[in-house]
């Protein structure tokens, strides 16, 4: 035999089961406009009401799709943002590397590189320069052109 | 708002109102008159035009939630105020969920059931009671946690704990074995 099943009979339709305010609900669902004893007392009331029940079970269902549909607006949202702001950040970007791009041309030719600091090897801790490592400079000669041609003259 | 957007935008809204339907649906609310083709178009309208007065808004999910539960509630109103028309039984309904109708001894079967049923969930402590009770009403544990602010695991143990009793109570009276 078939036992009788305590959720179907408990959520049988009821006379006199009335809808709440969408208010009332929400506040139970987001747990605000009252002190936690009323939202517990009103989530003791909608757990006897099948139809309140099942209103609220629609939208606490729904939470993860409405969070989605949310994340989604924002996101078409932001580009609009960026191509606005962007022109603003791009000029700035711009200036400051022609800035510093033009500082070290103009400085390039007095600073000393550091080939130039005539270290004894044996007194330096190091040098960071590869520019007199003897690979480079062979590979320099090799770079050489055979041929130049100059078009000034 | 330029027009691929508007578009995204209302493919957006219009993925989230199939899944209203589905729930509407799958909660059977049509037994109390609602219509699931007429609660997933509002929503969209109303979601929509939101977006039609301020292009800008985020649509924040608690705000998506609560054009949901009013487009709802407004309905199940509006069905409650047209004259009463003879709705399907719900094919939740046990023993005789493939009848169409019930007879009168088992309705007033199912009344002195429920009856019983409500008087051993009332015997239980109100931190038991209410998690036994959104079960009952088919919450599925994580929610019953969110809802009432409790791990998933003291849901789970609550709930199966008030259960095992509500079911000792009830053979205890004489009604017999019932399922969950």
């Amino acid at each position: 035999m078939t036992k009788p099943s305590m959720s179907a009979l408990y959520r049988q339709e009821r006379v006199d089961d009335h809808v709440w305010d969408a208010g009332r609900l929400l506040d139970v669902l987001h747990g605000s406009g009252g002190s936690q004893d009323f939202r517990h007392d009103d989530l003791a009331l909608l757990a006897e009401s099948p139809l309140n029940a099942k209103l609220m079970r629609i939208a606490v269902a729904l939470g993860p799709d409405a969070a989605a549909l949310s994340s989604g607006v924002q996101q078409l949202h932001q580009p609009t943002v960026a191509r606005r702001v962007r022109p603003a950040w791009v000029a700035l970007a711009a200036s400051l590397t022609a800035a510093a791009l033009l500082v070290s041309l103009r400085s390039s030719p007095d600073v000393a590189p550091s080939a130039q600091v005539n270290a004894v090897p044996g007194e330096s801790i190091s040098n960071l320069s590869f520019e007199t490592a003897p690979s480079v400079a062979a590979k320099k000669a090799d770079d050489a052109p055979i041929f130049v041609a100059d078009f000034d003259t | 708002m330029d027009p691929a957007t508007q578009q995204r935008l209302q493919a957006l809204i219009a993925q989230f109102s199939r899944k209203v339907r589905l729930q509407i649906e799958s909660n059977r609310l049509d037994q109390h008159g609602i219509d699931a083709d007429d609660i997933e178009q509002e929503v969209r309208i109303r979601l929509w035009k939101t977006l039609e007065r301020d292009p800008k808004a985020e649509l924040p999910a608690s705000y998506v939630q609560k054009v949901v539960v009013s487009t709802l509630v407004d309905a199940v109103r509006r069905a409650q105020a047209r004259p009463v028309e003879q709705l399907p039984e719900s094919d939740e309904t046990w023993t005789d969920w493939q009848r169409e109708t019930r007879s009168p001894d088992r309705s007033a079967g199912d009344a002195q059931h429920l009856d019983r049923i409500r008087e051993c969930l009332d015997a239980l402590p109100v931190r038991r009671r209410v998690p036994v009770q959104l079960y009952l009403q088919g919450y599925a544990l994580q929610e019953i946690a969110e809802l009432s602010d409790l791990t998933l695991d003291a849901a789970r143990k609550l709930v199966y704990r008030g259960l095992e009793e509500t079911k000792q109570r009830l053979r205890a009276l004489g009604l017999g074995e019932f399922d969950d």
